[in-house]
């Protein structure tokens, strides 16, 4: 168990700049052949955003959130994480999968191809980011110290999404149905995690059960470091649940990379 | 150091599992009990490369070449025995690698980061591999744009400037036109003189009997004999004609050994 984490991270370790190069190239590959090219990666979230703060603020009537700020910026500082988190969910499931063309001709150490697809959709996410902040400054809000907690939560989900990524991706190579489920799963957590309405209103005992997918964990995260200047340690039970799910899937998801790895090839 | 081994496989096996369905390969991973039927790809392989060598691999469709040269690239692994390799190992590949919405010369970044260049090496190769392609223009636009033949003579350039201290060549020469296939055989006695250890899988007997110091003749996953070429190209060809000409019956039963076909075609 102990060896298997162990040659996980040398691996990624001693390639680390090539699958910081890697994860480039596959953002940029992914719009190349469009005329508008990397402005999709804008455009595409835009569009979401409006569709749902139409649905929901206009539509819907969703209770208004705590604080000052407009539901708009409330459901944006939530969406523009789980955008990324979404598409790292499907897109490190399918990354040893759709790569076998290459693995089958070249040697590359199997276990950096996972970490450089959830590399990839942290890229993007740095960009949107960027994007978001100027935009709430824009609109005339200023931020504070606590919005350096981010860097902390954006961590947070790496770790939890490499760990997941190697779980994922030696699962789809040997049950490929897995993809479609996670689908479902992904549309399922959209509406679970705090991301479009408000949870305020619920009772306190639905609260808490929310509260143990790890994913409330990051988005609350983002909003309370950006928005609300609360600082992560109040949350630190929370915390302390992420961090043990976080670590457990990481050893579990390099146990079964590396149970599995001598047989991808064959399989793909 | 001219006699050093590089390259030593002890009894590699090589079993593929065939499952007839998804729903078998769950069972086959899952089920501790479960046994799907195998396909025996390689069977008891000795051999050893020394340093230097220029070693050819002939054999029939099937008869495990490409599998015996990807255990010894590092890409797949035997079922059973042993393996040693001494050296950065580089499997040559035209067409691996390369990304149809890039242009030629981003493919060449993207190809020279997949095979572990850096990018200061990619940098300083660039011009070479540009004028080996010898495509032209057509370096600016992207991959799909490309003929088949102007595709895999990019890829071909670009694995060809690796440097590696042992090199598989996997049926990878005959990828342009005569013109090209001569640059590479060019390019692979510049290889040899370099004193790099070869491993030269091909169909082409011609290729193979002024380039290797020594050829294997695989069948049915195993050494049939090591030879040089002289010894060994010719009866193969016999062995090859024969085979054409049998029935199915005939073929499962035949086990050829080195020997008989010397006797019959040299």
């Amino acid at each position: 168990m102990l060896n298997d984490i162990k040659t996980v991270l040398l691996e990624n370790y001693n390639n680390r700049s090539r699958i910081f190069r890697l994860a480039n190239y596959e953002l940029r590959s992914q719009n190349n052949g469009t005329t508008l090219g990397f402005l999709w990666n804008f455009l595409n979230p835009a569009l979401q955003i409006f569709v749902y703060w139409f649905v929901f603020a206009i539509g819907l009537k969703v209770a208004s959130p705590q604080g000052k700020y407009p539901y708009l910026i409330w459901m944006i500082v939530g969406i523009i994480p789980w955008f990324y988190i979404s598409t790292a969910l499907t897109s490190t499931a399918s990354s040893i999968y759709a790569y076998s063309g290459v693995l089958k001709r070249m040697y590359i150490p199997l276990s950096i191809v996972p970490v450089k697809s959830v590399l990839s959709s942290l890229i993007g996410h740095f960009w949107s980011m960027l994007v978001v902040l100027g935009l709430i400054y824009a609109a005339g809000y200023n931020f504070s110290f606590y919005i350096f907690q981010t860097l902390y939560f954006t961590f947070c989900s790496v770790i939890f999404l490499i760990g997941y990524a190697l779980l994922a991706s030696a699962i789809t190579v040997i049950f490929r149905d897995f993809l479609k489920i996670m689908n479902s799963i992904v549309r399922l957590l959209f509406y679970i995690t705090p991301i479009v309405w408000v949870q305020d209103s619920l009772p306190a005992h639905l609260k808490t059960i929310l509260k143990l997918n790890p994913f409330a964990y990051i988005i609350d995260g983002y909003r309370n470091s950006i928005l609300y200047n609360i600082s992560l340690l109040e949350s630190w039970k929370q915390g302390i649940y992420f961090w043990i799910v976080t670590i457990l899937l990481f050893v579990w998801g390099c146990h079964i990379h590396m149970k599995f790895r001598k047989q991808f090839i064959d399989i793909i | 150091m001219a006699s050093e081994t590089v390259i030593k496989c002890e009894n590699i096996c090589k079993k593929y599992p065939m499952y007839s369905s998804d729903m078998q390969r769950l069972k086959g991973l899952f089920l501790p009990g479960f046994h799907p039927k195998e396909f025996t790809a390689l069977k008891n392989i000795n051999l050893t490369l020394k340093q230097s060598e220029i070693i050819g691999m002939i054999g029939l469709n099937g008869s495990g070449k490409s599998t015996l040269a990807s255990i010894i690239a590092g890409i797949t692994y035997a079922s059973s025995g042993n393996l040693n390799v001494v050296g950065e190992v580089s499997m040559l590949s035209a067409n691996a690698g390369m990304e149809y919405h890039l242009t030629g010369i981003e493919n060449i970044k993207y190809k020279g980061l997949l095979l572990g260049l850096s990018q200061d090496t990619i940098e300083e190769i660039m011009d070479d591999i540009i004028e080996f392609a010898d495509i032209g223009e057509h370096i600016y636009q992207p991959l799909r744009t490309y003929s088949s033949g102007m595709r895999s003579r990019l890829g071909f350039a670009i694995s060809v400037h690796m440097d590696p201290d042992i090199l598989i060549i996997d049926e990878a020469l005959s990828v342009g036109d005569n013109s090209f296939t001569d640059k590479c055989l060019n390019k692979m006695n510049e290889f040899k003189e370099k004193g790099k250890t070869i491993l030269f899988v091909s169909h082409s007997v011609n290729q193979m009997d002024g380039f290797c110091d020594k050829v294997i003749w695989l069948n049915k996953g195993q050494i049939v004999g090591i030879e040089e070429p002289k010894k060994i190209l010719m009866p193969y060809c016999g062995f090859a004609r024969e085979f054409n000409a049998m029935t199915h019956a005939e073929r499962e039963q035949l086990k050829p050994t080195l020997k008989e076909y010397q006797e019959k075609y040299l």
